[in-house]
């Protein structure tokens, strides 16, 4: 009987090896030690907890959201005037570099919220700035009204309200807004 | 429970590998948490399998996470830096318009592999374009002008805008004149070189030709001729021209 069983893993070895590891491994990982579980909720790219108290109301499931790419869209900002609005606020400074990325979402109705902050220097290491380049520039974004509002069709014809997640970053190069994506 | 459900999506992600889907993740959105599982667990089995690395780090890209982008990408470039170190000096340009180490990036592989290209184009364009963005000139023509130095069928429409932005900067009217228009002959509806031809037009006071160039400009880009890059889907490429510049310098 051993010899059978030996004879079949060897012959499916080369396939079955992928899950001999995996199974080594998690084993290692004691993830059916139910006394030490965490919930954790797990995000994609681009994905990150809702302030849900924040007033903000999105049309569809959260599952649902598109991104501005799907949508072929992309806010029609003026780069340099934004830039020039912002630096008034900011000094010369060579110590603040980085990226402040302000993600967020556009409901059905062509408002903004659950606005989410990514900061980093200019090595790409999480980094904090001073609290008036994130008021400042948190006031810029929302302060943008001209969102494109989308809905789709079922196959049915009936209509879908669509959300969206988009971001600006702004690139701070000593301590002046330099650049704007997307 | 939950810990159980996360050793069924790895078990069922991995045995997509032993059949015949080489990329199981892509059965997923690359926005969703299951791409970033799938490619974890596949990780996890081979974890210098460089390309799985860039999947991993492409969607962050796309969304603005640059830290997570980079964190990724890095493991990368270490695991094979012929492969993904000119698409991570094409990130650091177009992505996250990091042209400094753009630029340090793409000559370093530009010198092992002269003749690559990244996203349709070659190096040189990408470093001619980042020295542009950083306003040393001189360099930006040294770059330039090897895109622009192919046999003209071979020369791509974004070499002779990008030239011709050069030649402006330079305050090279004519010459830069001549770059619109051979970026035009390629492709006649791009709005951005109309605009770029108009401003050009200005300081040659050919008031009227201008005036001429930014209706077009405003008609075109209005009807969605623009820079038509694949990954402008994503972010706006350096020196695209927007509708409000256009309809801003007819004011005047």
């Amino acid at each position: 009987m051993f010899v059978i069983y030996t004879h079949i893993f060897m012959c499916f070895y080369k396939k079955l090896r992928y899950l001999v590891f995996i199974v080594l491994y998690l084993g290692s990982l004691n993830l059916f030690a139910q006394e030490n579980a965490t919930i954790i909720e797990h995000f994609g790219a681009g994905e990150y907890p809702f302030d849900t108290t924040s007033g903000f109301k999105i049309c569809g499931k959260k599952e649902s959201i598109y991104q501005y790419y799907s949508l072929r869209y992309k806010y029609p900002l003026n780069v340099d005037s934004c830039a020039k609005t912002l630096n008034k606020f900011f000094k010369y400074d060579p110590q603040i570099n980085g990226i402040i990325t302000i993600r967020f979402v556009v409901n059905c109705h062509g408002n903004s919220g659950f606005f989410h902050l990514y900061e980093i220097d200019d090595k790409y290491q999480k980094r904090e700035f001073p609290e008036n380049y994130k008021v400042h520039i948190l006031e810029l974004v929302k302060g943008l009204k001209k969102w494109e509002k989308f809905v789709g069709k079922k196959q049915d014809g009936t209509i879908i309200p669509i959300d969206y997640y988009t971001y600006f970053s702004f690139r701070i190069l000593n301590g002046q807004v330099n650049e704007i994506i997307p | 429970m939950k810990s159980f459900h996360s050793l069924l999506f790895i078990l069922i992600s991995s045995l997509s590998v032993i059949s015949q889907n080489a990329t199981p993740w892509k059965k997923y959105s690359y926005t969703t948490h299951e791409w970033q599982y799938c490619l974890d667990s596949l990780i996890e089995i081979d974890p210098s399998n460089a390309y799985l690395w860039q999947q991993k780090a492409m969607p962050y890209f796309k969304n603005g996470d640059y830290y997570n982008g980079m964190k990724n990408l890095n493991r990368a470039v270490e695991l094979d830096t012929a492969r993904w170190l000119g698409y991570k000096g094409f990130m650091e340009c177009i992505f996250v318009r990091d042209y400094k180490n753009a630029i340090i990036d793409l000559k370093k592989i530009a010198r092992k592999q002269p003749n690559a290209y990244e996203m349709d184009h070659s190096y040189y364009f990408y470093i001619g374009v980042s020295y542009l963005k950083l306003n040393t000139l001189d360099s930006a023509e040294k770059y330039l002008k090897i895109c622009i130095s192919k046999p003209e069928e071979k020369t791509h429409y974004m070499d002779w805008y990008y030239a011709g932005v050069l030649k402006l900067k330079q305050k090279k009217y004519l010459k830069a004149l001549i770059n619109f228009n051979k970026c035009l002959d390629k492709y006649p509806n791009l709005s951005d070189a109309n605009f770029y031809k108009a401003k050009t037009l200005l300081y040659l006071h050919r008031n009227r030709e201008a005036h001429n160039c930014l209706l077009k400009a405003k008609n075109d880009n209005k009807t969605g001729y623009s820079l038509n890059e694949d990954n402008m889907v994503y972010v706006n490429y350096p020196f695209q021209v927007q509708l409000e510049q256009i309809e801003h310098l007819l004011k005047k």
